[in-house]
Order: structure tokens, then sequence, then C-alpha cells
């Protein structure tokens, strides 16, 4: 009878013992399900670029017999074709301007196609078109900026009317 | 047996727990590179779009910059070979970018590749997530930072 009792109590004092290891056993069996991590991000708004003109184009003074061009180089330089004789009246230059923006940016130049810009006097108009530039076609920003010389051909017609003739033209950068 | 020894009790239960142990692998999420917009001028407003392929572009009067190189932010999945799982990335109006000076752009249309992936035989996938910036006009220029949670689950 003593036995018996011990027994049993023995068993009694063993059963939490192992429900403890079932539990265990069950925690172990459970992987995390979800998780999450932090990324950073960034951007760089950039100065806007901006163009300034500091010198027009200007084809000078000529006479023309007949028909002929007068081209001026980006460097200012002019030269004439056919009839045209240039005059040391007036010598005429490149037009200049003075693109700003961001240091060491790259930037794309538009000029005018040819047959938009013309000039507008006592006589005909006289077409300008070949728009030249340099930096051509795309620059780089320095510290302050950058320059850009726009030279074009003038075409003047057979009996071209004595006196000033004057236009405008658009010359357009952005970045790239 | 009316004497049960204490000790095959305990195989008995110890052994019920070994086979309830199952091994799954905890799944984990790692930020490998960073979200990057690059750079780009404000103009007139806009906006700057990064897709999770690297892909860049913008709208509106935005002008960007190509030397100013942009690039999705990427993570490592890790987990149970072959588990089915899904992203989950910040709502729009949640997250956003702000300057030195306290200018701030907000992100919006986050998108992942892929929007549910599955872990290759070795437990792991790698995931791109992209965005849009939205920008001001006359944005005040300057570098802009920010930082965003990603979430992963089990499907």
């Amino acid at each position: 009878m003593n036995k018996f009792h011990s027994i049993s109590s023995r068993a009694r004092a063993l059963a939490p013992v192992s429900a403890a290891l079932l539990m265990a056993g069950f925690f172990h069996a459970t992987a995390v399900q979800a998780a999450s991590t932090t990324a950073n991000a960034s951007a760089t708004v950039i100065t806007p670029i901006a163009i300034a003109k500091t010198a027009d184009l200007a084809f000078g003074s000529f006479s023309a017999a007949t028909a002929g061009t007068v081209a001026i180089a980006t460097d200012g330089t002019r030269t004439a074709t056919g009839g045209v004789l240039l005059s040391s009246q007036t010598a005429g230059g490149a037009a200049a301007f003075n693109v700003t923006g961001q240091d060491t940016a790259t930037y794309a130049i538009t000029l005018p196609t040819d047959s938009t810009v013309t000039l507008s006097g006592p006589g005909t108009a006289m077409a300008v078109d070949s728009f030249v530039s340099n930096p051509s076609g795309t620059g780089t920003l320095g510290a302050t900026g950058q320059a850009v010389n726009v030279g074009a051909t003038l075409t003047v017609g057979p009996a071209q009317a004595e006196g000033a003739y004057t236009g405008t033209f658009n010359v357009a950068v952005e970045y790239n | 047996m009316k004497h049960i020894s204490p000790l095959l009790l305990l195989a008995c239960c110890s052994s019920l727990a070994s086979v309830s142990m199952a091994s799954a692998a905890d799944l984990a999420i790692v930020n490998t590179e960073p979200l990057s917009f690059g750079k780009f001028a404000a103009g007139s407003g806009g906006s700057v779009l990064v897709l999770p392929s690297g892909a860049r572009s913008a709208t509106g009067g935005v002008a960007l910059l190509s030397s100013g190189a942009s690039a999705p932010a990427r993570f490592e999945v890790s987990g149970d070979p072959g588990a089915v799982y899904a992203i989950t990335v910040p709502a729009n109006g949640t997250v956003t970018l702000t300057s030195s000076g306290g200018q701030t752009m907000p992100l919006s249309d986050f998108s992942v590749s892929p929007p549910t992936g599955q872990l290759n035989a070795s437990g792991r996938q790698s995931v791109a997530v992209g965005a849009r910036l939205t920008v001001n006009p006359l944005q005040p220029s300057g570098n802009y930072s920010g930082s965003f949670v990603v979430y992963v689950d089990y499907n």
C-alpha cells in the first residue's frame, strides 16, 4: 500500500516536466514569417540652366552688284561669295551668349533651322541660314558657365535695295 | 507496469518534441542598394520616375542630367527554398526626401519587381524597388535624402 502511493506521487511529479518539453519543441518549429528593412533614397536638384546674349550677329556693311552671300564664322571671320563685296566700314561679328547652370553639367544647343530666319529692311527680305555654333551641338558648363558663339550665312538678292536690314533668332539650351 | 521508470517517460516525450520541430528557415530581407533619382533640373516642375528595371524618365518640365546616375533600390530576400512571398512597399504620400534647407519632395507609385516572388533552391531571391519623385517648379537646388521601409511576408 505504501509502495502504491509512492508510485502515483512520482508519476504526478513527472507529468509537468514532460509537458514543458513538448511546448519547447513547438516553439523551435515556428520560423519567422515576416520581416522588414529600411532603404535610403536620394536625389540631387541642380541649378537651372540659363542663357543670356552678350553680342548680336552682325553681317556688317557690303555692296552687292549681283546676288551672293555673306558668311560669319563662329570666330567672327567674314567671307563673301558671288557679287557681294565686303566693306570695312562695319566689319560685323559673330553672336555670343553666356550659358550658366550646374558646374560640370552637359547641355544641348539648338540653333534655328534653315528657312526660319530673315532680315527685313528697305528691300526684299534676306534669308539667314546655315547657323553654326562653337561649341557645336553640346557643351559642358564650368564653374562660371560657358560662352557660345554663333555664326550664319546671309543670302543677298540680285538687286538688293540699299539700307539697314534687321531680324531676330533664338538659341535654346537644355541639360542633357 | 506499476514501476514506470521516470527515464522512460522523459525519452517518450522528448522524441515527440523532435518530430514537431520542422526545419523552417527564418524569412529575412536585407537592403543592398539605395534608391537614387540622380541629378536633374526642376524647370517648370514635374516628376522623375525610376523603375525597378533601372530605367529613368521625367515628366513635365524636369530636365534629367545623364551624368547623374540613378538606380532602383535592391534587396535580398532569404528563407525557405521554393517559398512564395510578397513584398509590401510604402503607400503614396508616406515618404519624402528632404534637403539640408528643409525643402521636401514626396515619393509615390512605389513599384516592385518581382511583385510576388518565389525563393530559389538556395532560399534566396533579389528584388528591385522603384518609385516616382514629384518635383515642384523652382524646387530649390541641393541634395535631398530620405528613407523608406519594405516588408516581406510568406504567402
